[in-house]
């Protein structure tokens, strides 16, 4: 009797890992790569309608962090992904020596600067804290706005962007008549870090804080200006598959007119279409 | 995120990939945690030199496995899973990194288990002249069952706080999904519909362990 | 026949080694109930497990009817195994399966056909007594059926030999009495040599025909238990933790009473021979197997000591004098 439940045991669970891996033999998957804001809501839209175009399998991967999702596509894991814009893309080929390319534009996703204690930038204290993004590019994005805003003067000399470090954040910062305290945390984390008591303002983009419960307009107190949508997000893929058709049939739903009113209804003010 | 969204999208899929990675896990894992357990139960007691120094260097690797940071061991083990031809950032390529922490944690549970054993009903056995193969299946694995069975059952617990990881790598499971769509989006609700689940599962598999163990006790 | 000769065995431990049997030598019979006795610590548990190599021996031999054990290893050494049985003082028994289960190990592991296990295992229990308790678990049994349990199983295989290492030690007298008459009736039923390791006085006296005494590793006597007893052994003594309270007055004289004569009529004798007073401190009857042995100690006044002495060396009466005030 033992030797029949262990037989069987054995073999259901061969089956399951042979059934996982080959569950997708038939039909050409292709894998993208994205993360549960905005970019999941608009795979899943066109999820269907890439499918029934291509007969490919479209298979939405979601990552928790900034860094796998390029991993996974320089490993050749997912074929494609959708949550960066163009100078993060830049720095990981240039820090990973990869050679990872823009298919598409796809969405402006603007940058703010998010508080709970003040509406206006004028009655930020002295020696007040803000959280910033801490990847090198988006680090720089966020620099950027309080530089534009007079609050500091950056000066980042020859340094690269791709090799910006959040560690020596203070030595790109020129001028800092308020003694500012710039502290970079990752991205997912700025939101709620504007509990902390002494974090005045936090600059995140501008689905992160929607979904934080900061959409109302008095918490926002300062803006990205974004005019030559540098900033842009892109659907990122390996440079040989540029020319492949089930990339190319996937820029044409993902930049479609249906699509973009799909994501304006659904995320208004914060994603703008914008495919260049 | 409303309760009917999750129940009818998201639950049966997430779910269902959580119970899949977890259950190959612990069958894997048990069935070769069980045979480390045994041969480190085994070299254990020997007087032999040789056998000591397998010993050690079998309880080394079981303690350098075990002292990696789960969350590193999944990285570590991408070139690896690759290695066995499987697409190493997905739900079947999590088992590997997933199988790799639970066998050392399953074998150090039956190593364990098997100690406990009476030391007089192994002399026992061995007065009787049974082989040591027969020692081992037919009197001191049956003697730990109860100790194994509840071992394994806080093994499975284990290995589905484990799976919440999972997101790390781009694969699906209910842990991911609370980290997903509830941390990360500010979608408290949804959070807490995940959370729920595990709680309810972690209840379950609990409580069927307990039952288990009363049966072979 | 089991023959120890010359052996020796040593315990090493990190600071000093010591020595747990030291060059014993010694014959037990075939069909006869042996005891191994001693203090804790004397090596007769060691010794009782050098005859199925549960423990190594340094040096020597053990020969069990011929074969040197300690020349045997792997499959050899299992098969001989199976014709020794060997029940413990914890009874070890697995505590997850039922007495039916128990006492089938050994049948199961030689792959013994259903049927044929189910026979035995019954027979078993009948011989044990436990027929009724065969779905129980160990937990629902009292320690003597949990050592009947044992005594089944260990007899499963037909062993030619039986090893009690402390086996009632753990259990009260009531039950180490039914326990020592199953094993009695073992060794008269089935013919099996029954060696027995114990510190209790009542399981020497009751089971045991011959014993070998042992202390620190060494054999100090070996012969009938009677004998011994009656022979007022030293090293019997060693064992016998007998508080003998005696008058501090006058002298004290302990008689033993062999198998041959009576106790009253050479008392009553001697006190008309002599005629003299003396008082009767305390005496009891003791029963070895089928035998009854007798002592008595008597308290006599100084004057008359050296008379009772010379009129008592005449009889069979073997005697003893007792340093009354002195302990």
């Amino acid at each position: 009797m033992k030797k029949y439940v262990t037989f069987a045991l054995s073999a259901i669970s061969l089956l399951s890992i042979s059934g996982l891996a080959s569950c997708s033999g038939s039909k050409k998957t292709i894998y993208v790569g994205t993360m549960s804001q905005p970019g999941e809501p608009i795979l899943k839209h066109i999820e269907k309608e890439y499918e029934d175009k291509t007969g490919y399998n479209l298979e939405i991967q979601l990552f928790t962090d900034f860094a796998t999702p390029n991993n996974a596509l320089a490993q050749g894991e997912i074929q494609a992904n959708l949550f960066q814009h163009k100078p993060f893309l830049d720095t990981y080929n240039e820090n990973n020596k990869t050679d990872l390319a823009s298919a598409a534009i796809m969405y402006d996703c603007a940058y703010g600067g998010y508080s709970k204690k003040i509406s206006n930038l004028s009655d930020l204290p002295e020696g007040a804290k803000i959280t910033i993004a801490n990847d090198g590019s988006n680090m720089k994005r966020c620099l950027d706005i309080l530089d534009a805003e007079g609050l500091i003067k950056v000066d980042y000399g020859t340094t690269a962007t791709a090799d910006l470090n959040p560690d020596t954040v203070n030595s790109y910062i020129v001028e800092n008549s308020k003694n500012l305290v710039i502290s970079p945390i990752a991205t997912n984390l700025i939101a709620a870090s504007l509990d902390e008591k002494d974090v005045y303002i936090g600059i995140v983009n501008a689905t992160f804080a929607i979904n934080a419960g900061l959409g109302s307009s008095s918490n926002l107190v300062c803006q990205e200006q974004d005019p030559t949508h540098k900033n842009a997000n892109i659907l990122a893929c390996k440079t040989e598959d540029l020319k492949e058709d089930w990339l190319t049939a996937l820029v044409e739903v993902l930049t479609s007119k249906e699509t973009d009113a799909f994501i304006t209804s659904t995320f208004g003010s914060t994603i703008t279409p914008y495919h260049g | 995120m409303s309760l009917k969204t999750y129940i009818t999208e998201y639950l049966g899929k997430y779910l269902l990939t959580t119970l899949e990675m977890v259950g190959i896990t612990l069958l894997i894992g048990a069935v070769i945690g069980t045979i480390l357990g045994s041969l480190l139960y085994i070299t254990r007691k020997s007087k032999k030199k040789w056998v000591q120094v397998l010993y050690k260097v079998l309880d080394f690797i079981v303690g350098l496995i075990r002292s990696f940071p789960f969350y590193i061991l999944i990285f570590v083990l991408l070139p690896f899973t690759r290695l066995l031809g499987l697409r190493a950032m997905s739900n079947e390529g999590f088992i590997v990194p997933l199988t790799i922490a639970a066998i050392p944690f399953i074998g150090k549970i039956i190593e364990g288990s098997l100690i406990e054993v009476n030391e007089g009903v192994v002399e026992a056995a061995t007065s009787l002249g049974l082989s040591p193969w027969q020692i081992i299946t037919r009197v001191v694995l049956r003697e730990a069952l109860p100790s194994i069975v509840s071992g394994i059952t806080l093994s499975l617990i284990t290995l589905i706080g484990y799976s919440a990881m999972s997101g790390a790598v781009g694969a699906d499971s209910l842990g991911s999904f609370a980290y997903n769509f509830g941390m990360i989006s500010y979608d408290t609700a949804a959070m807490l519909y995940a959370v729920g689940t595990i709680v309810i599962l972690v209840v379950l598999v609990q409580t069927i362990g307990n039952f288990i163990y009363k049966l072979v006790k | 026949m089991i023959v120890f000769e010359h052996v020796k065995k040593t315990f090493k431990s990190k600071n000093n080694i010591v020595s747990a049997i030291n060059d014993v030598s010694l014959t037990i019979e075939d069909g006869e109930i042996f005891g191994l006795v001693g203090q804790s610590g004397a090596g007769k548990s060691t010794l009782l497990r050098t005859i199925n190599q549960l423990e190594k021996i340094d040096s020597g031999s053990i020969l069990v009817n011929g074969v040197d054990v300690s020349t045997l290893k792997g499959k050899a050494l299992r098969d001989f195994r199976k014709g020794i049985a060997m029940i413990f003082q914890h009874f070890s028994i697995m505590e997850t399966q039922t007495v039916y289960q128990n006492i089938a190990l050994p049948l199961v592991c030689e792959h013994w056909k259903r049927k044929d296990i189910d026979a035995r295992v019954h027979e078993l229990a009948e011989i044990v007594g436990l027929t009724e308790k065969l779905q129980s678990k160990p937990r629902e049994l009292s320690g003597g059926q949990k050592q009947r349990v044992a005594i089944a199983r260990s007899l499963a295989l037909n062993p030619k030999i039986l090893l009690c290492d402390e086996a009632t030690s753990a259990l009260d007298p009531i039950t180490t009495d039914s326990i020592l008459d199953l094993l009695k009736k073992i060794n008269k039923d089935l013919g099996i040599t029954i060696i027995i390791v114990t510190h209790q006085m009542e399981v020497i006296k009751s089971a045991c025909k011959r014993i070998a005494i042992l202390k620190d590793g060494n054999l100090l006597e070996v012969g009938e238990t009677d004998d011994l007893f009656l022979s007022s052994s030293s090293a019997l003594k060693t064992l016998v933790v007998e508080d003998e309270i005696v008058p501090t007055t006058g002298k004290n004289i302990k008689l033993y009473f062999p198998k041959t004569c009576t106790a009253e009529s050479i008392i009553t004798k001697m006190a008309r021979d002599l005629n003299c007073d003396f008082s009767i401190v305390w005496g009891k009857l003791e029963k070895f197997q089928e035998l009854v042995l007798g002592t008595l100690i008597i308290n006599v006044s100084e004057e008359n000591f050296d008379r009772v002495i010379e009129y008592l060396g005449k009889t069979d009466v073997r005697v003893e004098i007792i340093e009354g005030g002195d302990r």
